[in-house]
């Protein structure tokens, strides 16, 4: 796309959205105030993921000079995406329009959005988890909750800021000279995602907990063992019948025990048991063979990252992008989606 | 009110359950007219007899299809055909749509468009310029294409439960079938692409998405960290490689629980501040790399500390002097957390059969726009029949009527 993007700040968030940008053909301009460091390979991998094919300038903008400069590169762009906390980005007037002439558009993502009581307030991904109603959802029942070990929240935050982004600059000013400004709070990212919490509680009055790895109202959904790993199951009532000859038990569809999803989790451990004797000696492959070939069950594979890296479907499907870092050449994941034209016409 | 940004795109969504939905909810908030063409039975049948569902109290009730809570709340802003496609006569009326339209998603399975006849090249025979985004589990081509999907069979395929869990040995899903939110906000994205890729070049396109990529793609450092260290991060409990200590600690009450990072010394100090207990001054603890090392000994004072407090106050003194913490909310505190409520984030939405709820409303606010002045309910099953057939392609009541005695539309489930 012929866009030209000015990321500012250079967190995973705002670098997540400039990535898409970038992936799509975007010029993309990432600003820091300083050098990043780079002490370790973990570094090293976060940077090459998110600003791989960006251009990089280092520049200071908390000072007046560095803010003029940044000013007149933001003139240039037609979007600029920072994740620069509130405090900064009102002193430093990043969403205003400079000398320059404004970008078309200019998207903030911060932990709270742009006001309310917590603008200020300090946060990293696990206390916005907390407070957005996930870490309550993860973990067993009378242990401490968990967070998420990914970048979940950043990265989602930054593929919305992208969406809105373009479809405010394909929308056009809503007001002439004057960037179309769009606040992307975080928090309310998980809020607005999150599954059927908060429907759960305003329908039916029911506060929904953790439980282990198993599911809050269905059953079997959950996480097993078998000969080599785990696996996850999700059999959903229509494939209830599916299940059953899957485990070797056929006989079990018409078990009272089982008769519906409400039997299956109250005898969820009994069920969970049968399914265990049925695979412990069954490799994850074998598992996902019989499953999904013969008897179209969804399950899936607990994959090691060696075991992703290596994995057929993904190479037949060319999802992997080559990139070296430090040296090494390495596998990156390519992007969810890919556009294509008609038949004859090759995939982007 | 200017206008939203979407104003004038228009989506036919054959979308069903959740992460196709997710997308489309989020391309309506920001304005585009949004199609959701149901099958006839896409919300069961009119009568339930099994539980099941999230439903509000009375249970099912007499039409249930416009009582499930997801379902309502992933389809607001949106209007409802209800049209049996795999009838020819419907099938017909469809691609007379798809000629009016920008953009057709659909979340089925690789195979289901094509055995409709509605596969890409068969859009394009009436709309050259179409949008067309499938969102199968794994993909249009490759060896699991046609595997079954859904998010709790997906998360394990993606490598997240390589890293989630108490410890090497317990492995932990995240019991959200979190790839799904993955793959709904990917879609809005793609579909964004697409639009903008057309408004260059004037071509439509074949969008093909991967959920279980969609979700790889949330992994990528860890899996380039890999290849150059040969090492994974592994299960590590709610703890974070850099940030110490980090964790979920007890607090008083029932389940009640805080979670709080210390960045760096700042926030070291400033919690030893607030804390006041002897620990904050241990040499254990003096810096991140021993603070690291120390961690189970840490946590436990911590918790001994934090389990005497009520979580939200200690929350507020340990923001107040800079510490990032955040109580671990359930439904009823996110509802009622004085932050998202002062921001006007919950939306209420009068929902037929249902009555005023509040719905989680959008992270995306754009200068000069209410964030949901205008947003109407989700749409009863086939609600728009006859605007969208009368406006949209300029039938007559005779010809709606005629398709609905066909039963070609319908405007409640069959049974």
């Amino acid at each position: 796309m012929s866009l030209r993007v000015l990321e500012v700040g250079g967190g995973p968030a705002a670098g997540y959205c400039g990535k898409l940008f970038a992936r799509w053909g975007a010029e993309v301009i990432a600003v820091q105030r300083a050098e990043p460091l780079m002490a370790s390979p973990a570094d090293r991998s976060l940077d090459h993921y998110l600003h791989h094919g960006k251009q990089r300038v280092a520049l200071d903008y908390t000072r007046e000079e560095g803010r003029d400069l940044l000013d007149r590169l933001a003139g240039q762009c037609d979007v600029l995406v920072t994740d620069e906390p509130a405090r900064i980005i009102e002193p430093l007037r990043l969403l205003e329009a400079g000398e320059a002439g404004p970008p078309a558009v200019r998207v903030a993502i911060t932990p709270f959005g742009l006001d309310g009581p917590y603008r200020d307030w300090e946060a990293t991904p696990a206390t916005l988890l907390a407070l957005g109603g996930y870490t309550a959802l993860m973990g067993d029942p009378g242990r401490a909750p968990l967070t998420l070990p990914i970048r979940y929240l950043e990265y989602q935050s930054g593929q919305l800021a992208y969406t809105a982004a373009l479809a405010a600059h394909l929308g056009g000013r809503s007001v002439p000279d004057a960037p179309t400004v769009i606040d992307i709070g975080m928090l309310e990212v998980l809020a607005s995602l999150s599954q059927f919490t908060t429907v759960m509680w305003t329908y039916a009055g029911r506060i929904r907990s953790r439980h282990g790895n198993r599911w809050e109202n269905l059953h079997p959904t959950t996480l097993l063992p078998c000969a080599d790993g785990w696996y996850g199951v999700n059999a959903l009532p229509a494939f209830w019948p599916a299940y059953c000859y899957l485990i070797g038990h056929p006989e079990l569809v018409d078990d009272p025990r089982f008769a519906s999803n409400a039997d299956r989790m109250e005898h969820a451990d009994e069920l969970d048991a049968i399914a265990f004797e049925a695979f412990e000696g069954k490799t994850r492959r074998q598992l996902l063979a019989e499953a999904q070939e013969q008897w179209r069950v969804p399950i899936g594979a607990a994959l090691t990252f060696p075991e992703l890296l290596e994995d057929d479907h993904l190479a037949a499907r060319g999802f992997w992008e080559a990139a070296d870092v430090d040296g090494k050449r390495v596998r990156m994941p390519g992007s969810g989606f890919r556009l294509a034209g008609r038949r004859s016409e090759p995939a982007e | 009110m200017s206008a939203r940004p979407l104003q004038g795109v228009r989506i036919l969504d054959l979308t069903q359950i959740w992460a196709g939905p997710l997308a489309t909810r989020i391309l309506a908030d920001l304005g585009a007219e949004v199609i959701k063409v149901e099958p006839p039975l896409g919300r069961g049948p009119a009568v339930v007899t099994i539980r099941g569902g999230i439903y509000p109290e009375g249970g099912p009730g007499e039409r249930p299809w416009r009582r499930q809570g997801l379902f309502n709340k992933l389809n607001r802003n949106k209007r409802s055909l209800a049209i049996d496609l795999k009838d020819d006569e419907g099938r017909g009326v469809f691609l007379q749509l798809v000629a009016e339209c920008d953009v057709v998603i659909d979340n089925f399975s690789a195979r289901a468009m094509p055995s409709l006849g509605l596969d890409y090249d068969q859009l394009c025979e009436v709309n050259p310029r179409i949008i067309a985004v499938s969102m199968p589990g794994f993909g249009m081509d490759g060896p699991y294409r046609d595997w079954v999907a859904l998010g709790p069979s997906l998360e394990p395929m993606t490598g997240l439960t390589a890293l989630m869990g108490y410890g090497p040995d317990a492995p932990r899903v995240t019991s959200m079938a979190i790839p799904d939110a993955m793959g709904g906000v990917t879609a809005a994205a793609a579909v964004l692409t697409a639009l903008q890729r057309r408004e260059e070049t004037g071509e439509g396109a074949l969008v093909d998405l991967s959920q279980h990529e969609g979700a790889v793609a949330f992994l990528g450092e860890h899996l380039i960290e890999y290849q150059l260290t040969g090492a994974t991060p592994g299960r590590r409990g709610s703890r974070h490689p850099v940030f110490a200590p980090q964790g979920v600690y007890r607090c008083l009450g029932d389940d009640e629980w805080i979670a709080l990072s210390v960045r760096h010394n700042d926030d070291w100090r400033a919690l030893g501040r607030v804390a006041g207990a002897a620990w904050a001054g241990d040499a254990r603890f003096a810096t991140p790399e021993a603070r690291r090392e120390h961690h189970d000994a840490l946590d436990a004072l911590l918790e001994a500390w934090t389990s005497r407090c009520e979580p939200r106050p200690l929350m507020e003194r340990l923001q107040a002097a800079g510490v990032p913490a955040g109580v671990v909310l359930s439904a009823p505190g996110l509802l009622a957390d004085p932050h998202l409520r002062a921001r006007g984030f919950w939306v209420e939405l009068d929902q037929p059969d249902v009555g005023p709820r509040p719905y989680p409303g959008t992270p995306i606010h754009i200068t000069g726009q209410p964030a949901a002045g205008d947003w109407q309910p989700a749409p009863d099953l086939g609600e728009h029949n006859a605007a969208v057939l009368g406006g949209l392609l300029g039938l007559t009541s005779e010809e709606i009527d005629g398709l609905r005695a066909r039963g070609v539309i319908v405007d409640r489930p069959p049974g």
